[in-house]
């Protein structure tokens, strides 16, 4: 392990210790050697990085990193992404910090593109990275199941692909650990809130196509997924602290495109009408349909799996409406 | 001792024959045959189909202990067992690679249960024994002649 303390210059990825990539990690061990051996394939010299696993509550066993990767783990009580992650970034004197998740697999020339990306002569930079479903696992992207694919500028920021320096993130006080979640606080969207006042501060951001992760897709079941629409209370508060974050909303209002189509949908059946409810209806269940093959048992599945997923919809819609109500904001 | 190796088997050659010539009741549980296909086609973990009947049959068995080996198997003895099952063994005949792990749905989250919860974890070599140790975070015992298992059964049933 090597950790060289204070800043320097950023624009040199080639000597001594450059760049710190944290990961934030609760009960996720084996997704989390995954991602260690990722690391281990990198093309960027291990002396030039070092890995700072943040592991939040977990049980059992924990994972072995594997040999000859810098690695350092750090215990820390809380469950809470931003918490995570501040004790990470804080616990470095890398220039540069990324961030990615304990379930993404970055690919071996990630950090070099990412370092590349950094590159220039100012020193309050962020970059996100591109991410795509594992194609290792891609084949079971369908139904319930859930990844992540960012190939251009999401406008939200996610930490499974982000870079930061250091001198900004000091600067800005690292993740708000309001967003840390809790048993009544928000869930997720520290992410979004730090690189938001980033910008606001005038940072400079820059998407970097080539600094692969590969996010791993989570099956779920039906309760996983209705239950999974709590993440997404943070929507309205981000919207409300930042009003330019709704150029990331679908039509200014909805949070994702399905919603649109399923408030669509919903006020089709409540009308009674036939017409008007199949009307209503159609571009929902064909948006619906679009994600299944277009065979006999692609078109059966799809149909028993429409009543989740208008309950998934629906869970998320009833979510995001609660917390606009409480930021009295419109988001839906 | 009763000892139910559980379908799959995919077990070690002349595992049963060993058993048989040691002494023990040996029996194949196998769990009923039809979900399968069901679940294979959708991705889900293989033989996951079989676990509600291949319980029922280990809670009626009256078995002294439950060898898997499969993951889908051993969670289904695991399950068995906090409904008065016998003790679990969770052999793996392969090596518990990354592609391997998450190649079916809900595969990676069943075996890492089942190996959590089994009485005892086997595998045949030391390199499946380190991925085993650093993807489903236990420590198996490396047992490579079927022989040897009665120690590992005899080690579970006195505890």
């Amino acid at each position: 392990m090597r950790i060289r303390t204070g800043a320097s210059d950023h624009n040199a990825c080639v000597s001594g210790l450059e760049i710190a990539v944290v990961i934030a990690t609760t009960r996720r061990e084996t997704r989390l050697a995954f991602a260690l051996d990722a690391l281990a394939e990198q093309t960027l010299p291990s002396a030039a990085f070092e890995v700072v696993v943040v592991r939040g509550r977990h049980d059992g066993m924990p994972t072995v990193p594997p040999k000859g990767l810098p690695v350092r783990v750090l215990e820390h009580a809380s469950a809470g992404p931003a918490t995570l992650r501040n004790v990470g970034w804080r616990s470095t004197g890398a220039p540069l910090v990324a961030f990615t998740d304990d379930d993404c697999r970055p690919r071996p020339d990630w950090l070099e593109r990412l370092c590349e990306a950094a590159r220039g002569d100012r020193e309050d930079v962020l970059v996100q990275g591109r991410t795509e479903p594992d194609p290792d696992e891609r084949h079971l992207l369908y139904g319930l199941a859930r990844s992540l694919r960012v190939t251009a500028p999401s406008g939200w920021y996610e930490t499974c692909n982000m870079l930061y320096t250091r001198a900004l993130v000091e600067r800005l006080g690292g993740f708000d650990e309001r967003f840390s979640g809790g048993t009544r606080g928000p869930q997720g969207g520290e992410d979004t809130d730090l690189a938001l006042r980033a910008l606001r501060a005038g940072a400079d951001f820059r998407f970097a196509d080539r600094a692969v992760v590969w996010h791993a897709v989570h099956p779920r079941h039906a309760w996983d997924a209705v239950r999974d629409a709590r993440r997404w209370s943070t929507i309205a508060s981000l919207v409300e602290r930042y009003p330019e974050q709704r150029d990331a909303l679908h039509r200014r209002i909805f949070w994702k495109p399905q919603h649109e189509r399923f408030l669509v949908a919903a006020g089709g059946l409540l009308s009674r009408r036939a017409g008007v409810a199949t009307a209503a209806a159609a571009p929902y269940v064909l948006d619906h349909a679009s994600r299944y093959d277009w065979t006999a048992r692609g078109v059966l599945r799809a149909a028993c799996d429409l009543p989740v997923r208008a309950a998934t919809d629906a869970a998320e819609v009833g979510v995001t409406l609660a917390a606009a109500a409480r930021s009295r904001v419109l988001v839906l | 001792m009763r000892v139910a190796l559980l379908d799959p088997t995919d077990q070690p050659d002349g595992l049963a024959a060993a058993l048989a010539q040691a002494g023990d009741d040996v029996t194949v549980v196998s769990g009923h045959p039809l979900p399968r296909a069901f679940t294979d086609r959708r991705g889900y973990e293989e033989h996951l189909g079989t676990v509600p009947s291949m319980i029922a049959g280990l809670v009626r068995g009256g078995f002294d202990v439950a060898h898997a080996f499969h993951p889908a198997s051993a969670w289904g003895a695991v399950l068995a067992r906090r409904l008065g099952g016998p003790p679990v063994v969770f052999s793996l005949a392969r090596t518990p690679t990354r592609e391997w792990l998450v190649a079916r749905r809900y595969r990676l989250a069943i075996a890492v249960r089942a190996a959590a919860d089994a009485d005892a974890c086997s595998v045949q070599s030391d390199d499946a024994a380190q991925a085993f140790r650093r993807y489903l975070l236990c420590d198996p015992a490396v047992v490579v002649e079927p022989e040897s298992y009665r120690d590992l059964y005899r080690q579970i049933t006195r505890g």
